[in-house]
């Protein structure tokens, strides 16, 4: 739908409108009278049909549902409800399109709506598949029709603010991928017991003033002399952190994309860790370090999948500096996955000492264990404002 | 997405009015027949689900054909190249209903039904044709709006496809359940607005000039039809039949009273004064019409015709004409006054007292005044004595032959005796040698519209030479023939003259009905006195007087619509819209005037009130009482207002709302009267809430009171909570309904304790 002037004569109009002339002339040339009357009456249809065009679109009201949130490559479902304030008369065969916020989706979001009657609402679902992840703003749209007989193409613009927000792509991961993290450990075992819970027998260590007496190891106190108390196990599952390099030495499109499918990674194997348990943690660089404590449960999903989505261009924080950034999060018991979009094997054992999974967003490995669906373009995968420039033109437009 | 099912019935229902409306215009009845057979078994099919659309080569191969069959008829039988074109597109109609496939065959049935409905238009003007046009307009509107909404709603549907199971059900519902309620509104509207459009267009559209720019294109040619015909001869022997349609409605006032159908109304159109065999054009037997011809002149300006004042009654005929392929006018005998209110070029004769005009195409309004007697003599001295001077130049032969017939004895009783043929006699004689005559011809002959019995005897002699002596019977030109040619043979100027005479009366209309059967031939004579007339037919067969009843009512009134609709649709014109916008500025300027004189009356009265001393006097009463009146209004409604204001105080200190602000306060005062109701109805019956108790806390508690009680309160407390806090909003009606509720618990808790 191009931004159409609010009144627009199609060729049926025009048809129309010769058709009335040749009946005027008709009339005239043979004075019957009855052609006089059908020349009016076409007169009065079309004067009819520019007041009917006006009347469909006043009072009209139109409200977004947006879903809560939308994943880039995977349709999904907006509603549009429309009210008709009028009183008595209806609204019939009205378009409304998105003139903010369409670069978000492979296509121009438009909806039809057959009829509303007075005084009453209708909802009409629309199918739409995001291709741009982050915050999304609609604003300004426009309802048009040519309602009744499509002489005329009328459009009014009318703006409401809503916003959407749209998560990174997520693939199917790869089950090994999940057992090659947790195998990451020293210990090589799933769930790896630690020390501080009340589960089984750990260990002994030496009695300190104001631990639980409970847990006094009598016999062997008696036996040493001195007082030593049980450790514990504590089950816990393992941790994750994933640490998300988006640095761009250069604004090219290959590397633009490779980022993006870093991430997408990132969001994917977040989405199926969290779904199977695990926690999860994240560190990247937006604008400012994000460094979220691995954690678990659905609003941890959601704020890490907002964080991935909103992930801003990087152009100054390397992996070093995002290596340096995660340490704290990174403890004994958990395992560091970092998502970049280049090969750093080399530098990363003079760094990571061996405690991170590296996995480059174009290796062999990648493409094996995260299965996107078909559709997922990573060359348009990012923003629209963080889109690369090409000769000054924009890479792309929706 | 809802789908539009109406679309195909009204679409299939205005094609079948477009056939109907050309088949009556055309007036063609198989034609008719067959499309709405075509149209049956289409539709048929179609609604049966067997329907198979043709192929495009094959719809398109048949069309060729149809192309040129409607060539071939229009060169073998040729005519106006409008109803050929009508044809073609009834034909291309039936083929496209049986290739119908998409929206743009829709299209272009709707479109090919209008182009067929305005070729019929341009023909026909009949009443029925109206109604009809009237409803096939609305219905076209309403298929029209129809089809615009499927073509956008399958636009839509293949552009933004909906997966089905997300389809909103309620919306669907709401569409089922409004939209044809949605439409008929609409179509509503859009006829209404077009229909004044088409109403104001067709009275103010100014008529006349571009007449005829791209031709003529009607296919109803005017043509004579059967009934009154300017040629009277006798070459065709055959059965006539019995024509009934409408020439013309004539209404008449005899010296400003209208005739009720009295008496039968003779209207002349023109006069044949000369009998005989006209080999150019093929005729061996027929009159034909030379003594007047050339002498037409123009009408005057002011209509005058003929100064004679001397008549005793004036008939003033209101004649409405309608195309009978005949140039000449109707009017009673002696007009002395032609007025027409259309720009007509209209001839007088003063010779035979003919009007002749230019050929019509649409029917015509004009005003004769008329003496219905002879014109005297003196006024037509001129022509008559040529008349009288000229040879008669009929037949000689034929004369011959007649005039042994007239000196009969028992036809003219010897009055004739001795008479030459030339010169002719103006005498008193004429006239009773005339009735002579006339009375013989009316009792000796028969009147018959059949003489093929006797095709042989006529066409062996002289058809009137044969009527008068062996076949003795005919129609009523055989019987002015006759009567003619027996007068001129011996020496009587006469003529024989073709018009109408018309008793059908229509009682609804007040006025004659003139139809193609009323046509008739008689006689006039010359004699001192004038032109008279005299009328040998004998009585004829079919009754003339057509009986009174129901039926007969009904007719009347059918044809009275049908002559009111001619007169102010099909005939409208120029003048009518003059007209009409003259009354309409009259009307406007006598009412702006009427309003003026109303002020200015109602100024002089309140300034002759103003003068006087006793106004002043009541005035100073009537203002005093004026003011006490107010005052008192003021205070009460004052008084009312703080007693209402004191009353939500302490309403809202006994709900508890005294820290509110005072907006939010007066807002939850007036939505929580009901609770403040119930509050009241308990304390009455000793049950108060503490006041360590919320509300809630309290409605709980009172599990001692009937069940029924019991649940209602706890449901107001609900309700209270959700107004209090919740910021719901009670409608007025709901406010009422809740009263209602806390009455019915006033009335169980007062019952229980009874108990």
């Amino acid at each position: 739908m191009r931004r159409r002037p609010s009144l627009d004569f199609s060729l049926t109009g025009l048809t129309y409108t010769c058709m009335m002339l040749f009946m005027g002339l008709a009339a005239i040339n043979s004075q019957a009278n009855l052609l006089f009357a059908v020349f009016g009456l076409m007169i009065g249809v079309l004067g009819v049909s520019g007041l009917i065009s006006r009347w469909v679109l006043r009072k009209l009201e139109l409200h977004r549902v947006f879903p809560e949130h939308l994943v880039v490559g995977q349709p999904a479902s907006i509603s549009y409800v429309f009210e008709n304030k009028k009183r008595y008369w209806p609204s019939l065969s009205v378009t409304v399109g998105e003139l903010d916020g369409t670069e978000a989706f492979t296509m121009q979001p438009q909806a039809y709506l057959l009829h509303v009657a007075a005084g009453t609402r209708a909802i009409v679902p629309i199918q739409v598949m995001p291709k741009r992840r982050g915050v999304h703003h609609f604003e300004r749209y426009q309802l048009s029709t040519s309602f009744p007989f499509g002489f005329v193409r009328r459009a009014v613009g009318r703006s409401h603010r809503d916003s959407i927000l749209v998560y990174p792509p997520c693939a199917q991961v790869d089950q090994r991928l999940l057992m090659t993290c947790l195998s990451a450990e020293t210990t090589g075992s799933r769930m790896r017991p630690r020390r501080g819970g009340v589960d089984e027998f750990y260990g002994v260590k030496e009695y300190r003033t104001g631990e639980n007496p409970r847990w006094i190891y009598w016999r062997r106190s008696a036996r040493t002399g001195e007082l030593v108390s049980k450790e514990m196990t504590r089950v816990a599952p393992p941790r994750l952190v994933i640490l998300v390099d988006t640095y761009l030495s250069e604004r090219s499109i290959e590397q633009h994309a490779g980022v993006e499918r870093a991430i997408a990674m990132a969001c994917s194997l977040a989405a199926t860790a969290l779904d199977q348990g695990l926690a999860v943690g994240l560190c990247a660089w937006s604008d400012g370090w994000v460094a979220i404590p691995p954690s678990r449960g659905k609003r941890h999903a959601r704020e890490m999948m907002a964080v991935l989505a909103r992930l801003t261009l990087n152009t100054v924080q390397d992996h070093t500096s995002l290596i340096e950034r995660a340490r704290h999060l990174i403890r004994l018991d958990t395992t560091a996955i970092l998502m970049t979009s280049t090969g750093l094997a080399q530098n990363l054992a003079d760094v990571a000492k061996g405690t991170f999974l590296m996995i480059p967003a174009h290796s062999d490995q990648a493409h094996a264990w995260f299965r996107f669906p078909p559709g997922v373009e990573f060359e348009h995968c990012m923003p629209a404002e963080q889109e690369p420039v090409r000769n000054g033109i924009a890479e792309s437009r929706s | 997405m809802y789908d539009i099912r109406q679309f195909k019935p009204a679409l299939y229902l205005v094609l079948l009015l477009g056939f109907t409306g050309f088949a009556m215009a055309a007036e063609s009845l198989g034609l008719g027949l067959f499309c709405l057979m075509a149209w049956g078994v289409n539709a048929w099919l179609v609604w049966s689900g067997r329907f198979i659309p043709l192929p495009r080569w094959l719809a398109g191969g048949i069309t060729i054909l149809a192309l040129f069959y409607v060539i071939a008829q229009m060169r073998t039988q040729g005519g106006p190249p409008l109803m050929f074109i009508g044809l073609f597109l009834v034909l291309l109609q039936v083929i496209k209903l049986f290739e119908q496939r998409a929206n743009r065959d829709y299209a272009q049935l709707l479109i090919l039904s209008l182009l067929l409905v305005v070729a019929a238009s341009i023909n026909t003007a009949s009443l029925l044709f109206g109604l009809l046009l009237m409803v096939y307009m609305v219905l076209a509107l309403y298929s029209c709006l129809l089809f615009h909404l499927k073509v956008e709603a399958d636009r839509a549907r293949a552009a933004f496809p909906v997966p089905p199971d997300q389809v909103n059900s309620a919306t669907l519902q709401l569409d089922t359940e409004f939209l044809p309620r949605s439409m008929r509104r609409l179509t509503v509207l859009v006829a209404l607005t077009s229909v004044s459009a088409a109403v104001a267009v067709f009275l103010l559209f100014p008529r006349g000039p571009g007449q005829g720019v791209l031709g003529q294109l009607q296919f109803k040619p005017s043509t004579a039809l059967t009934g009154f015909s300017e040629k009277v001869s006798f070459d065709q022997i055959s059965r006539i039949k019995q024509n009934d349609e409408v020439v013309a409605h004539v209404t008449v006032w005899r010296d400003g009273r209208l005739l009720q159908g009295t008496e039968p109304l003779l209207l002349r159109g023109l006069t044949l004064d000369t009998y005989g065999p006209d080999p150019q054009r093929g005729f061996r037997y027929q009159w034909s019409r030379t003594r007047a011809r050339g002498a037409e002149q123009e009408i005057p300006e002011d209509g005058q015709l003929n100064d004679d004042t001397h008549a005793l009654s004036l008939y003033r005929q209101r004649v409405q004409l309608y195309p009978t392929g005949t140039r000449y006018l109707f009017a009673m005998p002696g007009p002395v006054h032609f007025k027409t209110q259309r720009v007509l070029s209209v001839r007088y004769a003063p010779a035979d007292e003919s009007f002749q005009t230019e050929p019509m195409i649409l029917p015509i309004e004009y005003e004769v005044t008329s003496t219905g007697e002879p014109t005297p003599p003196a006024a037509r001295a001129a022509f008559d004595q040529h008349f009288v001077m000229t040879m008669p130049s009929s037949d000689r032969a034929v004369l011959d032959q007649v005039r042994q017939i007239a000196l009969l004895p028992e036809v003219t009783g010897g009055l004739a005796a001795n008479r030459p043929r030339y010169p002719a006699q103006i005498d008193e004689s004429n006239e009773a040698i005339a009735r002579a005559i006339e009375t013989y011809l009316r009792f000796n002959f028969t009147y018959t519209l059949d003489l093929t019995g006797s095709r042989d005897l006529l066409r062996e002699t002289d058809p009137v030479v044969a009527f008068l002596t062996t076949v003795r019977k005919g129609h009523c030109e055989y019987f002015a023939s006759a009567m003619t040619l027996m007068c001129q043979s011996i020496g009587i100027p006469a003529r024989v003259v073709v018009g109408f005479r018309c008793d059908e009366y229509n009682a609804v209309g007040q006025y004659y009905v003139v139809r193609q059967a009323h046509a008739h031939t008689w006689v006039e004579v010359l004699t001192p006195r004038g032109w008279v007339q005299f009328d040998p037919t004998s009585g004829r067969d079919e009754a003339q007087q057509r009986a009174a009843g129901f039926w007969q009512s009904m007719r009347q009134l059918v044809d009275f619509l049908e002559y009111k609709w001619a007169e102010n649709v099909v005939a409208y014109n120029n003048r009518s819209r003059e007209n009409l916008i003259r009354q309409m500025d009259d009307a406007m300027t006598n009412t702006a005037m009427d309003i003026g004189d109303h002020v200015m009356a109602m100024r002089r009265r309140l300034d002759e009130l103003l003068e006087t001393s006793s106004f002043w006097k009541a005035s100073g009463t009537l203002i005093t009482a004026l003011i006490a009146v107010m005052v008192t209004i003021v205070v009460f409604f004052t008084g009312l207002y703080l007693a209402q204001r004191y009353r939500l105080r302490r309403r809202a200190h006994r709900i508890g709302l005294d820290a509110l602000p005072r907006e939010q306060q007066v807002r939850l005062v007036r939505q929580l009267a009901f609770f403040d109701l119930l509050m009241r109805v308990l304390q009455r019956h000793r049950i108060s809430r503490p006041a360590h108790q919320t509300p809630r806390e309290f409605a709980d508690s009172l599990v001692f009171l009937p069940g029924e009680a019991y649940d209602a309160i706890r449901r107001l407390t609900r309700l209270f909570y959700r107004v209090r806090f919740g910021e719901a909003e009670l409608a007025p009606h709901r406010q009422r309904r809740l009263e209602t509720v806390v009455l019915r618990v006033a009335e169980l808790l007062s019952s229980s304790l009874q108990r």
